[in-house]
């Protein structure tokens, strides 16, 4: 009996703490169950942008709280991409959201299963705050595709915001001394071209930014595929097409690589030092600016293609998400994403931010014609719009972005072969696609 | 008498579970439980705690994944850098603290700064000094007319570097583990430093005074009396510090360029539980990953302590 009453009291006293301290701690592993706001008073929106972009969001959205009274919309500038990308995974944890956040296909993608993101197909169809047929099919299809995501019963998870797609800049000057007349249209001319320059100015043509979207842009151009159902096709020959490409123009001493990360490519574009830069077609602004510095003649061109293919390019740029908050915040961020993504606001942005008007219906706009008048490399990206491709928005591809870039940078540093990097790349892709 | 043997019995258990109460508070909820509830985690897929129960399935798709053991090479890599170098470097600074009089505390203290100072923020003090721009190493190379480096952006192998492309570059750790490796040590050797010269002052200086008398020179002295006499010093260092390489994060987190710019060399195991874990949501693969992790410590760990049993001598 005493026995008994020594160990039930040994129980007592070592467990009966331990019970109530896991108790404790497993309150907080516990989540609620139902999404709340971040800021009741407000929406609040998660942007990323920057300078010109960063104002007129900023402008048009004191001009969207005045016209439409309602609960004030709140920009929040969140950091870049990656950031909002964990501050958002953060806040889905704690079920505390803001109402709305710029995204990449392959950001919503990942904050879609967490049941966090509100299907905008309801709010787009409605008889009332809705887009009518004709409103919608004013949008160039790509953009609408890219945010209809097929491991989700291809429902609409985002809305366009701000589009770019890849161009080729060039700089005329250069070219100019390498007697070439103009920029080239396919990926032969283009290696040609740098021939050119090295051989009439022995320097190097072409800055290359190591970029997962500039590497899909280029699969594209070269006629391939990334995806087919949820397996990568990293090792078909179009990929490997594009690699050793790449690594031919690095061992010929055509091209260089800029340190990730940084826009050392624009300066040297700037500067006359090389001929080439592929990048978003939103970086005119900064060119622009770096113009007013240092006069140079400078223009954009489609992305070149394969010889005997059409021309194609990638289209990209972030969305915008409506998370799940309260139903008056979903309500209101759905009208700010109609009234941004307005005939109007669409031209405005294109003009003031280097974006591409994402209507059809932009392009017989007085305004954006006369701008288009006075800058035409302006207009070379909207001309791409109908031939752009998104790239696949398959739930794990921010992981697989940074798998290519890494492929990319294993071939330009000529560490291994195209078609062993292309074999690696695809198997270690396909693992992630395939995680249970 | 059979009553009483039980009773002194019964005492003693209840005594010693009392005494060891207080670090059951602590170890159980922080420790055990979390260990728990991995496994728990690991045993499900989907993202965020999303999808259906798979058992084992996560534990296989770790084996099956690439980047599992890129960054279990990695986190070895590291260990094989860092661990001895520290120990060494932290041992021959110890000594020579031993052996001088004036600015003993001085040094002590300086040595022991960057310890106690925040990882983070100093690595991104060193952040700055491998910048290949404007860096401070690259403007030492510059200037010793040497060709500069992307130190923490290099993925290629530090041998290839040094060799001039004899070996290939995938061999041995990058140039950017490196530079991470000698952050990490200049960061933890203070801590050696302190622990050794803690074990040089427990020599009794019996041994000293014997060895003089009977003429050893300072060489004998250290590898005949110093030395063996600072094997459960070692020990404890060794074990401490391997299980610290192991577990690195905030140094890697801190200097490991982002996205695929150093092509998976510079992640180690913890980095790649965290992308894995936080940033792509895949808490069941993630919590697969820290079990394994857990069980090649603990397995390490024992080999060690076994291995000790034969080479540690006390007093």
């Amino acid at each position: 009996m005493l026995y008994k009453k020594r160990v039930n009291k040994i129980l007592l006293v070592l467990f009966f703490p331990l019970t109530i301290l896991l108790w404790g701690t497993g309150c907080v592993f516990s989540t609620p169950s139902e999404f709340v706001p971040l800021n009741s008073t407000h929406v609040i929106f998660w942007d990323r942008q920057t300078a010109e972009s960063a104002e007129f969001i900023k402008e048009k959205t004191h001009e969207f709280n005045q016209l439409y009274p309602g609960i004030p919309v709140k920009v929040e500038k969140a950091g870049g991409y990656a950031e909002i990308f964990r501050k958002v995974s953060a806040s889905i944890q704690a079920h505390k959201l803001p109402a709305l956040a710029v995204s990449y296909e392959s950001m919503t993608s990942e904050y879609i299963p967490t049941g966090a993101v509100v299907p905008l197909d309801e709010y787009v169809n409605d008889p009332e705050i809705g887009l009518s047929k004709e409103e919608l099919e004013d949008f160039f299809p790509a953009v609408i595709m890219a945010n209809r995501y097929p491991d989700f019963d291809n429902k609409l998870y985002s809305f366009p915001l701000a589009k770019s797609v890849l161009v080729l800049y060039y700089n005329q000057d250069v070219l100019k001394r390498a007697e070439i007349t103009e920029p080239p249209k396919t990926w032969d001319d283009f290696y040609n071209h740098l021939r050119m320059i090295k051989t009439k100015m022995n320097q190097k043509g072409y800055a290359i930014s190591i970029d997962c979207s500039t590497v899909s842009a280029m699969i594209y151009s070269f006629g391939g595929k990334i995806v087919e159902g949820r397996q990568t096709l990293f090792s078909a020959d179009e990929t490997v097409h594009v690699f050793s490409f790449l690594q031919r123009l690095i061992q010929e001493d055509l091209a260089y690589v800029i340190t990730p990360g940084t826009f050392d490519d624009q300066i040297a574009f700037a500067k006359g030092e090389i001929a080439y830069m592929i990048r978003s077609s939103s970086l005119r602004i900064a060119l622009e600016l770096l113009e007013k510095e240092k006069p140079f003649q400078w223009g954009i061109a489609p992305l070149p293609y394969r010889d005997g293919f059409r021309p194609v390019t990638v289209l990209f740029g972030p969305n915008i998400t409506i998370f799940k908050t309260t139903p008056e915040q979903q309500k209101r961020a759905w009208k700010f994403i109609r009234f941004m993504t307005s005939k109007e606001n669409t031209v405005n942005w294109a003009i003031e931010t280097g974006y591409v008007p994402i209507r059809k219906s932009s392009a017989e706009n007085i305004k954006l014609q006369q701008f288009w008048q006075e800058k035409p490399y302006a207009k070379v990206p909207f001309d791409c719009l109908p031939f752009a491709k998104p790239e696949p928005n398959l739930s794990g591809w921010q992981q697989i972005r940074d798998m290519v870039e890494s492929a990319e940078l294993e071939v330009l540093t000529l560490m291994d072969t195209p078609e062993n990097v292309c074999k690696r790349l695809e198997k270690k892709a396909n693992a992630v696609l395939n995680l249970p | 008498m059979l009553f009483s043997k039980r009773h002194k019995r019964n005492s003693d258990l209840f005594s010693a579970l009392i005494m060891l109460s207080p670090s059951f508070f602590v170890l159980i909820p922080f420790f055990i439980f979390p260990l728990f509830y991995a496994f728990q985690l690991s045993l499900w897929g989907g993202k965020r705690n999303t999808g259906n129960f798979v058992g084992l399935k996560n534990y296989w798709m770790v084996l099956q994944n690439p980047l599992f053991w890129q960054s279990l090479k990695v986190t070895i890599y590291y260990a094989l850098i860092t661990v001895p170098t520290t120990l060494i470097l932290g041992f021959c600074i110890a000594y020579l603290l031993s052996k001088i009089t004036r600015g003993k505390s001085f040094l002590r203290i300086l040595f022991f700064v960057p310890y106690v100072t925040s990882t983070v923020a100093v690595a991104m003090v060193w952040r700055i000094f491998y910048n290949p721009q404007a860096g401070l190493f690259n403007h030492i190379l510059y200037f010793w007319g040497l060709p500069i480096q992307r130190w923490l952006l290099e993925p290629r192998g530090i041998l290839h570097i040094i060799t001039g492309g004899i070996v290939p570059p995938q061999f041995g750790p990058s140039l950017a583990l490196v530079c991470i490796s000698l952050f990490d040590i200049w960061h933890t050797f203070g801590f050696a430093v302190v622990v050794f010269i803690a074990g040089l002052s427990t020599i009794p200086k019996e041994y000293y005074e014997s060895a003089q008398i009977d003429g050893a020179r300072p060489l004998q002295i250290l590898f005949h009396i110093e030395l063996p006499l600072l094997t459960p010093t070692w020990l404890f260092l060794v074990t401490v510090q391997l299980i610290r390489s192991l577990q690195s994060f905030s140094s890697f987190y801190a200097l490991s360029p982002s996205g695929g710019r150093t092509m998976g060399t510079t992640e180690n195991l913890m980095l790649h539980i965290y992308s894995q874990f936080y940033e792509y949501g895949y808490w069941g693969y993630g919590s697969a990953v820290a079990i394994f992790l857990s069980i090649f410590i603990m397995t390490l760990t024992f080999i060690q302590w076994q291995w000790a049993r034969r080479y540690v001598f006390y007093q």
